[in-house]
């Protein structure tokens, strides 16, 4: 923090204190630099750098009672900078001994060919589709698959949506007598 | 969140505050609160009936000077260190401990000289009575530091719950040495100081911890 700073800090926690919000505002704007300038200082160019500058903020926010106007700027406010870097360290060293890289895992089970409803095998499913006219199987595998929007198949495939929306709709009764699903 | 929306939410809230007090203040005020509960406490039990005696000896003067240095200093460090940045040298946490080393050193000294420090110790009689007067007078002004310290804006709770803790016990035990008659240096360490000691140590731990545990 530049001597130039420290005075306006002051200046604006000052205003701040008595209720000023465009002077807490400026004065939050220049500790974000601030702040972020000593978390990469402290820590490095790592990634959560911008969640110590967010607590720093925050915790600014709930100390700001505490700021003697009498007092030097910096001290408060590097206090409080120190104390959140130290607790988002922790934080994320404790995230990361929970987590487990890819190599680290175990083998993955054996895939059960059954889905969330727990009666239709996936098999079946596939069939099922292969069994449906070209463009049907499209746009159903289009949807369902691949989470692709009735706007986007309508694009691809020159339709109308509407007339997206109805081969759908036909390829999921085609797909139910296959399946033999039962309406509830 | 972005850090401009953050900006703007947090002026939004930017409502006049009340500045702290001073800290010689704040210290004042919790002064007033552990001398009341002194008094309270030795009117309650009476004062002991040997106390013009113990005044005449050196070592009582001495074990209660530094237990009130003890409560004293580590009670305007749970102030201060409550304020961000206020606490300039790291070395000033260490003071009341320090000081709490050394009382334990003077309670103890008699019986290290007369070379049955362990089977005094282990042989005392069991007085938990002074160890829950003590409590008992400490409860009130450790709440109060503790409210006191809160107000503000503690950035490092382990050392705020412990130190908070030792100077309401300090406080407490002053008003315990002008109740209980007993001048066996076993019985002042087992009964007086140790409770002092051993409770604010665990505030102490429990308070790291639990900062740790929270962030």
């Amino acid at each position: 923090m530049t001597q130039e700073q420290e005075t306006l800090s002051a200046q604006l926690m000052h205003q701040a204190q008595a209720g000023d919000a465009h002077a807490y505002a400026e004065l939050l704007g220049m500790l974000t630099s601030v702040a972020r300038r000593y978390a990469r200082g402290k820590s490095g160019s790592v990634p959560w750098v911008e969640d110590v500058v967010q607590e720093t903020l925050l915790s600014v926010h709930r100390a700001r009672h505490t700021y003697d106007a009498s007092r030097p700027f910096a001290p408060w406010f590097y206090a409080i900078a120190a104390h959140r870097v130290v607790d988002v360290y922790r934080r994320e060293r404790r995230v990361a001994s929970r987590e487990q890289g890819r190599d680290e895992l175990p083998e993955p089970a054996p895939v059960h060919h059954v889905d969330r409803a727990g009666d239709v095998d996936m098999e079946m499913v596939r069939a099922a589709l292969a069994a449906l006219p070209e463009r049907q199987r499209d746009v159903v595998e289009g949807l369902k698959l691949r989470d692709e929007s009735v706007k986007e198949l309508a694009v691809r495939f020159g339709m109308s949506e509407s007339a997206v929306k109805v081969t759908a709709h036909r390829g999921y009764q085609a797909l139910k007598k296959l399946l033999g699903v039962k309406r509830s | 969140m972005s850090h401009e929306g953050l900006i703007v939410t947090l002026a939004s809230q930017a409502t006049p505050v009340r500045p702290l007090p001073a800290p010689a203040v704040r210290m004042a005020r919790w002064m007033l609160c552990a001398m009341l509960a002194v008094a309270i406490g030795v009117a309650w039990r009476g004062i002991r009936a040997n106390w013009a005696e113990a005044l005449s000896d050196p070592a009582f003067v001495a074990a209660n000077v530094l237990a009130a240095l003890i409560a004293l200093t580590a009670a305007w460090v749970t102030l201060t260190l409550a304020v961000p940045g206020a606490l300039r040298s790291p070395v000033a946490r260490w003071l009341p401990i320090v000081g709490l080393v050394m009382w334990g050193a003077i309670v103890i000294l008699p019986l290290v000289a007369a070379g049955h420090l362990a089977s005094s110790l282990m042989t005392e009689h069991a007085v938990a009575a002074c160890m829950w007067k003590t409590y008992g007078i400490a409860a009130g002004p450790a709440m109060v530091l503790i409210g006191l310290a809160q107000r503000a804006a503690p950035l490092e709770w382990g050392w705020t719950a412990g130190l908070a803790a030792l100077s309401a016990l300090a406080f407490g035990v002053l008003g315990t040495e002008l109740i209980c008659p007993i001048t066996r240096a076993a019985h002042l360490f087992n009964w007086h100081f140790l409770p002092v000691a051993l409770l604010s140590m665990t505030a102490l731990g429990v308070g790291v911890t639990l900062n740790r545990l929270k962030t």
